[in-house]
């Protein structure tokens, strides 16, 4: 009983500690209220706290008045830093702006000193000419009043133009092959040629002729022509097996044997782009004289006297043809390497292999001229006999070009061609001078 | 509060910043998010002054958060400013066309729990305290923005406005608030 009677006690001193506490107004307690809006009360103690908020409506209101205080400094701090920081934003930016600015501005200056330099460069160059012009005009060769620049030119050695080969191929070929063409046609088959021919060498019956192609589809097109004309039926013929082009790469001399002018008409027409009707039906010419090969190697434009002599010999007996060659034009097939008929006749000897000569853009306003070496200034002659001394001259009747060269006997160029900004070709009967000069004067000429 | 590990990284050297009361800090941040900030608000019926201010309000967020330690490093700051310029966006939005459905992307994000309280905001009493705020003077506006909105200890406090020590500090604090509390009541036509 007295135990029960102690724990009543302790639970009723208990309660009336609590109702104490939640009685007592804390929010009379500035520091208290301060603390406890501020969230810096332990979590026991704001427990507490709040129950006696629960019951005590002025208390209440004192935390929520004590809250809106605090939200409204809060809302003031907030305000008063979006206005420094606005501030300082546009105060930055603007500084930001001006650092861009000064780099746009650097740039400028950079482009525009750029641009300065490169136009004192270029009036540098124009500079450097007229000095150039300035002082070789006071060469002994050079009239008063005149402007004049000596240059240096290179000879080129050439045999012929391609075109030229060319025509001649077409010529010798179409006679060999298809018998007569129209002239018009066979220049037409020429100039087809000529694009892709570099050097053509022909000879006598029996002999073959040998191309050399630019390129090796160039090679293919005329071992294809030679080829198809080889596979009529009535032509003989035999491709030759050395190192070739794309399509023949086992072929690039191919040898042609036949007698029938008709059939190889045919293919000829059709490879030299050239209508049947335009060939002439050499039908009477029954047989065609000569083995004809192309390749790739050597040089010679064709012969004309030995292209005469092929035509005029124009019947070759079978007899004469290799029972060989016979037998792969029956089969169809071509001839291999051992079947070639190599005693149908010598090779040409193979010349030495030449550049083709450069072309360009013809230049018109130019008189050429052949100086003689005798008014030659000692002091710029040279051992290299390739060197080409060349005075250039701005005349009242224009741009004239004296070249002092024993190699050159011609005194008139057939072209003058400019082939690059800074470079132009003389081009003579059988040889070129290439001449660099100073940038821009060619487009004045 | 989490510090970030990565000490070489931009957004540390930043809330370190931050946390020495440097506002250069929030000046820089400002500039590196005006752009993504600018095309969220140009994407939702605002312009580019609307961005500016709201971002300018994202960074006193942050600011805040950073001051009362209750910032928490759980991704970029970047990201972080763009959640809460987010919210206060929309929020802005909702406030004008209350009657317009909120845009698809308006999707409660995180960041609102980390605004004020609307309610509060709006509260009479509260834009009472703030004008008072405008009207006291030097240096208990300076004081009282110490205690209540950045909420420094009474020491920092007597340092930073050199008062003789704490309790000083806290006397005058106590002066202060009365101060506003009279001007508090007079703006809103109370008796005091």
């Amino acid at each position: 009983m007295q135990e029960s009677a102690g724990e009543a006690g302790q639970a009723g001193a208990w309660r009336t500690i609590v109702s104490t506490i939640l009685s007592y107004h804390w929010t009379s307690d500035r520091e208290k209220l301060e603390a406890f809006v501020l969230d810096r009360i332990e979590k026991n103690e704001r427990a507490l706290l709040v129950a006696h908020l629960e019951k005590c409506e002025e208390c209440k209101r004192r935390v929520q008045e004590e809250r809106e205080l605090l939200a409204g400094i809060r809302r003031f701090g907030r305000v008063e830093m979006k206005r420094r920081l606005k501030l300082r934003a546009r105060r930055d930016q603007g500084r930001r702006f001006e650092w861009t600015h000064a780099a746009s501005l650097a740039a400028a200056i950079v482009i525009m000193l750029g641009a300065a330099l490169a136009i004192r460069w270029f009036i540098n160059v124009e500079q450097s000419t007229k000095t150039r012009e300035i002082i070789i005009s006071e060469n002994k060769e050079s009239k008063p009043g005149e402007r004049a620049l000596w240059i240096i030119g290179r000879i080129v050695e050439i045999k012929e133009k391609p075109v030229r080969a060319g025509a001649s191929l077409a010529d010798q070929g179409t006679r060999l092959l298809a018998g007569k063409i129209e002239k018009q046609s066979a220049k037409a088959a020429g100039e087809t040629l000529a694009q892709e021919v570099t050097s053509a060498q022909t000879a006598g019956p029996g002999e073959e002729l040998r191309v050399a192609a630019q390129r090796p589809a160039s090679r293919d097109t005329i071992g294809s022509m030679a080829y198809e004309a080889g596979r009529t039926d009535n032509l003989k013929a035999g491709v030759r097996s050395q190192k070739g082009g794309k399509n023949y790469p086992q072929s690039n001399s191919i040898s042609v044997l036949g007698p029938e002018a008709r059939e190889s008409r045919r293919a000829v027409s059709r490879h030299l782009g050239v209508s049947e009707s335009e060939a002439i039906d050499t039908s009477e010419k029954k047989s065609l004289p000569a083995p004809i090969a192309y390749d790739r190697s050597g040089y010679q434009v064709a012969d004309s006297s030995k292209a005469k002599r092929n035509t005029e010999s124009a019947e070759l007996e079978k007899s004469e043809i290799p029972a060989a060659s016979q037998e792969a034009a029956k089969a169809r097939r071509p001839l291999m390497a051992e079947e070639i008929p190599t005693s149908h006749g010598e090779y040409a000897a193979r010349r030495e292999a030449k550049p083709a000569p450069r072309k360009g853009r013809q230049v018109k306003n130019i008189v050429v001229r052949r100086g003689n070496m005798n008014d030659l200034p000692e002091s710029m002659r040279t051992k290299d006999v390739s060197a080409v001394q060349t005075r250039l001259e701005k005349t009242s009747e224009g741009m004239v070009l004296t070249f002092y060269s024993n190699l050159i006997k011609d005194s008139v160029a057939t072209t003058v061609e400019a082939i690059a900004p800074d470079s132009i070709i003389v081009t003579f009967r059988n040889k070129q001078i290439e001449y660099r000069i100073p940038e821009g004067l060619v487009g004045k000429m | 509060m989490r510090t970030p590990l990565l000490f070489l990284n931009e957004d540390s050297k930043v809330l370190d910043a931050l946390r020495n009361g440097n506002e250069d800090a929030l000046a820089e941040l400002f500039f590196r998010n005006r752009s993504a900030i600018t095309a969220l608000v140009a994407r939702n019926r605002g312009d580019e002054d609307d961005a500016e201010d709201v971002l300018q309000e994202a960074l006193v967020v942050l600011w805040e958060r950073v001051r009362d330690g209750s910032f928490e490093y759980r991704a970029k700051l970047s990201t972080f400013l763009y959640a809460i310029a987010k919210n206060i966006w929309f929020r802005r939005l909702a406030r004008q066309r209350r009657e317009v459905a909120m845009p698809d992307e308006y999707d409660a994000p995180d960041g609102e729990a980390l605004l004020p309280s609307e309610e509060m905001e709006e509260n009479e009493r509260v834009l009472a305290v703030q004008q008072s705020m405008e009207r006291i003077g030097h240096p208990c506006r300076e004081l009282l923005l110490l205690f209540y909105w950045e909420e420094n200890s009474m020491d920092e406090i007597a340092k930073k406005l050199g008062f003789a020590n704490a309790e000083t500090a806290k006397a005058k604090k106590y002066q202060c608030k009365k101060a506003l509390e009279k001007l508090v009541r007079q703006a809103l036509g109370e008796q005091s």
